[in-house]
């Protein structure tokens, strides 16, 4: 309304404008007060003592235990979580992505018998809920042997294989594999090319982004995965960081520093990721999102 | 038709791999089992896992040296867990038939019944070895660890209830707590702390729409916990529990319920003096301690306030029972850990004295920690009231239905408290509802 009534008077465009950015400033600036301010209270809390968190009014400033709460948590067993959760993250992401590209790869580009068939069955797993699958893949992991491991429980491939075919990763690789032209790999394979060249120096190259976008969102699904590692993970030295840090919860008596500061310290990597390959992440959840 | 069978065998295929990989597996199955019936702890020989929640983790963990100068040839792993973890990884354990559990593992006693109903030989049964201890344990506990006659797990803490109370609070609003016999004297007197306190501090906490722990308290002091009768059936149109939400009614009605959301919020207005009593288990020392050290000297205890002059102020609030999984390879280790921890003095006073939980074993609370006074509580000897409290518990039934029960009356008491609801009628709604959900016949 007040804006309508600046022009009505006949004020000078570049003013209304200016009017215009303040108004959005100020909007942005409230709007990031907002996200940005849960992060920095979890910052705050993770320095104060566990008897101080529920204080009120809440403290909004630094507290002294941050150092003791960080040596809490890495005295029980924090340090080899915080390995374990990084180790199959990378592993995790490496190669569902290499998986996803190739599958994607076939699906978009290749017709074979069966081809949709195949494809329906991925995305119908897509759409089984995991508590399904539980208690059927916990007893294959612990009864599986492998290279001489009596069974698969407490085991790196027990968290890192099953979900390794991932369908959401080759769904979104398909579409974006179906953009490439076929002229411009048959172009390669006239050149002389192998399949597999074509395959690593012509359609991969291509697409970079979404390879990225891919690779983001699978390191985050194993990091912040919480269920199926709390079941097949029983040996606390494989413990990840979700569940090292929810055994903090107890029937009576929670540590409240040290939880928040498990918390910090879990988020702080993927804030890290997350800036440094900010662009990468929105142009390759945008490009699912168009071409989807 | 062709393609479709190009499927069909695709998938047998995979199918078939799977059990294939499956099949070269049972290398693990038979490993060293525990000597049986021997005599000389130096034979019981063996590695045992124990699975518990955080503080109660540490708890055990502070038994393993004065364990191992008995047994020295058993070695003990203690791994701590989140509170439902546990369960989460109890259940798919019991259901994969046994893979991947430790030999011993903690359960709270009202979840007892869901186990062995589920899983009836799931736990292993003690009823041999434990037996000789069924008077030596607080007898409400052991009751929830004996099913169909066979014990399947032992009690550990046991939650004789108190209602914890701010001494400082009282003294400025001029109430003594000695006077307070009756819940119509406590309300007389949370009146009297909300007007001197300018309507900052309120008598109670409860989690209106998520936690009963109020009604099952009274229900239990009433002898009618926790909504079904021992023969199974659904027991919540009786006198005495719509009584007992009456009162709760009552409370709120004059104002003087804080509604607070979930652990997180009691805790806090345990510490904030948003509350100047909370009506809990002997467990919330530990809490009161470890979150609220600034108030030390300020918090007492007496016991929960009876129905009318003279009637029943004992009730009991959690606690939770060591039991263990029949799948274990080391039952006699597991067994002579267990025993020496739960059914000893020295186990038991070790807990209780370094982490605060409190003995299901009676003959414990002979030693003199029991009578001494505890500085933080105002002083008083508070343990001896506990330990007093323990005989006068009645029985409460629990069944496998009891986490069924639990949302259906959370969701009563919300009704009541915040729709104002006649007690009667949410009752009688709550068991057509418990009816309905788990077949059961309601009581007349």
């Amino acid at each position: 309304m007040a804006k309508t009534k600046l022009a009505n008077d006949g004020m000078p465009k570049s003013l209304v404008s200016r009017f215009q950015r303040i108004m959005i400033y100020i909007v942005l600036v409230i709007g990031a007060f907002f996200s940005l301010f849960p992060f920095y209270y979890m910052f705050v809390q993770a320095s104060q003592p566990s008897s101080e968190v529920l204080r009120f009014p809440p403290h909004l400033w630094f507290g002294s235990s941050a150092w003791a709460n960080i040596q809490g948590l890495f005295a029980n067993g924090f340090g080899r979580s915080l390995f374990n959760s990084a180790f199959i993250a990378v592993v995790y992401a490496s190669l569902s992505v290499f998986i996803a590209s190739l599958a994607g790869y076939a699906f978009a580009k290749f017709r074979f018998r069966g081809r949709s068939v195949l494809f329906g069955m991925f995305l119908l797993v897509l759409m089984i809920p995991y508590h399904v699958t539980a208690v059927p893949l916990f007893q294959l992991m612990a009864k599986i042997t492998f290279f001489g491991n009596p069974t698969w429980i407490s085991s790196y491939q027990a968290v890192i294989l099953p979900a390794l075919a991932n369908p959401f990763g080759i769904f979104l690789m398909r579409q974006s594999m179906q953009a490439l032209p076929d002229d411009l790999l048959d172009a390669a394979r006239m050149d002389g090319a192998s399949e597999w060249r074509v395959f690593t120096k012509v359609a991969l190259p291509t697409m970079r982004p979404t390879l990225a976008a891919l690779a983001i969102y699978s390191f985050m699904f194993q990091w912040n995965s919480f269920f199926w590692p709390l079941i097949i993970m029983r040996d606390k030295a494989m413990e990840t960081l979700p569940v090292r840090i929810n055994a903090l919860v107890g029937l009576s008596i929670i540590d409240y520093g040290q939880l928040m500061m498990g918390t910090a310290l879990t988020t702080l990597p993927i804030m890290m990721i997350f800036i440094a390959f900010q662009r990468q992440f929105i142009s390759g959840a945008l490009a699912g999102a168009v071409k989807g | 038709m062709v393609r479709r069978n190009m499927h069909l065998s695709l998938i047998s295929l995979l199918v078939l791999t799977l059990i294939l990989a499956a099949c070269g597996s049972d290398s693990t199955a038979t490993t060293t089992s525990g000597n049986t019936g021997s005599t000389n702890p130096a034979d019981v020989k063996g590695e045992i896992t124990v699975w518990a929640w955080n503080v109660a983790a540490k708890s055990l963990e502070a038994t393993v040296p004065s364990f191992n100068q008995k047994y020295p040839n058993v070695k003990v792993t203690i791994q701590d867990l989140g509170r439902t973890d546990v369960y989460d990884r109890l259940t798919t354990g019991l259901q994969a038939g046994g893979a991947g559990l430790p030999d011993v593992v903690a359960i709270e006693s009202d979840r007892m019944d869901v186990y062995t109903a589920t899983f009836p030989e799931g736990l292993a049964d003690l009823t041999s070895r434990a037996s000789k201890y069924e008077k030596d344990f607080d007898p409400s506990k052991w009751a929830q660890s004996k099913i169909n006659d066979k014990i399947r797990s032992i009690p550990w803490d046991s939650g004789p209830t108190g209602l914890w109370y701010r001494v400082d609070i009282f003294q400025q609003a001029g109430v003594d707590p000695k006077s307070i016999e009756t819940w119509a004297d406590l309300i007389a007197a949370g009146e009297k702390i909300l007007t001197t306190t300018g309507g900052k501090t309120k008598l109670l906490p409860v989690d209106i729409v998520a936690d009963d722990a109020g009604f099952r308290m009274m229900t239990n002091q009433l002898g009618v916990c926790c909504y079904f009768n021992s023969d199974g059936k659904i027991n919540l149109t009786n006198e005495k529990s719509v009584q007992a939400l009456t009162l709760l009614k009552e409370i709120n009605d004059k104002g003087l319920i804080a509604n607070i959301n979930g652990w997180d919020g009691t805790v806090a207005a345990t510490k904030n003096g948003d509350v100047a009593t909370v009506p809990f288990g002997v467990w919330y020392s530990g809490t009161i301690i470890d979150q609220a050290p600034d108030l030390s000297g300020k918090w007492d205890v007496m016991l929960l306030p009876a129905f009318e002059k003279g009637g029943n102020r004992a009730a009991n609030l959690g606690g939770s029972t060591l039991a263990i999984p029949a799948a274990s390879k080391n039952i006699d280790a597991a067994w002579a850990f267990v025993e020496y921890a739960l059914a000893t003095n020295e186990g038991q006073n070790l807990m209780m004295e370094k982490f605060g939980i409190w003995p299901s074993y009676q003959p414990a609370y002979s030693a003199d920690l029991y009578s001494k006074p505890v500085a933080f509580f105002n002083n008083q000897p508070i343990w001896k009231m506990f330990a007093d409290e323990i005989k006068n518990i009645p029985p409460a039934t629990y069944t496998k239905d009891y986490a069924k029960g639990q949302a259906v009356l959370a969701s009563a008491q919300s009704k009541v408290l915040s729709q104002g609801m006649d007690p009667k009628q949410a009752l009688q709604e709550a068991a057509d509802e418990l009816a309905n959900q788990t077949g059961r016949e309601i009581a007349q």
